[in-house]
């Protein structure tokens, strides 16, 4: 278990070298940053929720179901809203720390989230966007978000996420059609609900190495 | 390897508990009783004390609120605090050539 301990050297504060205590102040700020910025749960609930709509969707264009766009997405959007909400009064019981970047990356999901609702309703309700744009579009957006999500957590592999999506946005804009629904829900899941357990473990485990800390 | 002189220290933050307080800190922007005890891993006795030693110093600044009815006392390095633990830093910083010589 990589831990940290908050006793002198040998137990003489004296001998200790500067080496080891930058290293020492170096591991405990950014420990007490990163449990801040990672969030992964959040890209889980949500991939999911979008999987279940793109499903839907999917189903429904394929003539199978009988639902219209506002009756997929709008208890979705609502379940996904109410989540977060939750879970980050939660985090911050749990967490007990904010940091200025974790407090960006929220802004820039919420940008996000903002960004893709009003996306969805020019489609949907002003009918200004073209549906077949939508893949592509969303893919666009998320990369925005993943690279800023992943440059601002210091998160070398989230930020190369964010490019992937932008390369995938590529294709969906290329080649259009019903067919991007199921690709869609592909690339949220190798894209995002991946990324996020993956975020979501490395939290879990920050926290659980933080509670037993041997001294 | 020279010695490392720890008496140019500002002997507040060199106490290996204040100094783990005041990193854990300076990594976040604020953080609660909690949140610290388990960084530093401390008694809540301990953490007092040494909050309260930094407190007193004005190294940190406390406020107390009520998060689901529960009291719950947040941390902050104030000014005068990331002035000190900057110049702690650049202390330590200023000794790594003279121990790599």
């Amino acid at each position: 278990m990589n831990t940290l301990s908050t006793n002198p050297p040998r137990g003489d504060a004296e001998k200790r070298q500067p080496e080891q205590d930058l290293a020492f102040i170096r591991q405990l700020m950014e420990r007490s940053r990163r449990v801040t910025v990672l969030g992964g749960h959040y890209f889980v609930v949500w991939g999911l929720l979008v999987e279940v709509g793109l499903l839907l969707s999917w189903l429904s264009f394929e003539r199978q179901l009988a639902l219209t766009p506002a009756l997929i997405w709008g208890p979705l959007i609502v379940a996904g809203y109410a989540y977060t909400f939750w879970a980050q009064r939660r985090d911050r019981a749990v967490e007990g720390a904010e940091s200025r970047d974790g407090y960006l990356i929220g802004l820039v999901w919420l940008c996000f989230g903002i960004c893709s609702l009003i996306v969805l309703l020019a489609d949907l309700w002003f009918q200004v966007i073209p549906s077949r744009a939508l893949a592509g579009l969303f893919a666009t957006l998320s990369g925005a978000a993943f690279f800023l999500h992943g440059s601002l957590a210091g998160i070398g592999w989230l930020r190369n996420v964010g490019i992937l999506w932008w390369l995938a946005a590529i294709p969906l804009y290329l080649w259009t059609g019903a067919h991007t629904l199921p690709a869609y829900a592909v690339l949220l899941f190798g894209l995002q609900v991946i990324p996020g357990w993956v975020l979501a473990q490395e939290r879990r485990r920050l926290l659980a190495t933080e509670a037993g800390v041997s001294l | 390897m020279s010695e490392f002189d720890h008496t140019s220290l500002d002997d507040l933050i060199h106490s290996r508990l204040r100094l783990a307080i005041m990193a854990a800190l300076a990594g976040v922007e604020r953080a609660d009783f909690s949140a610290l005890k388990r960084q530093v891993n401390a008694t809540d006795g301990n953490l007092g004390m040494h909050l309260r030693k930094l407190e007193e110093a004005g190294y940190i600044q406390a406020d107390k609120q009520f998060q689901d009815r529960k009291p719950v006392t947040r941390y902050a390095l104030t000014d005068t605090g990331k002035q000190a633990f900057a110049a702690y830093l650049d202390q330590l910083a200023a000794w790594l050539p003279k121990t790599r010589a």
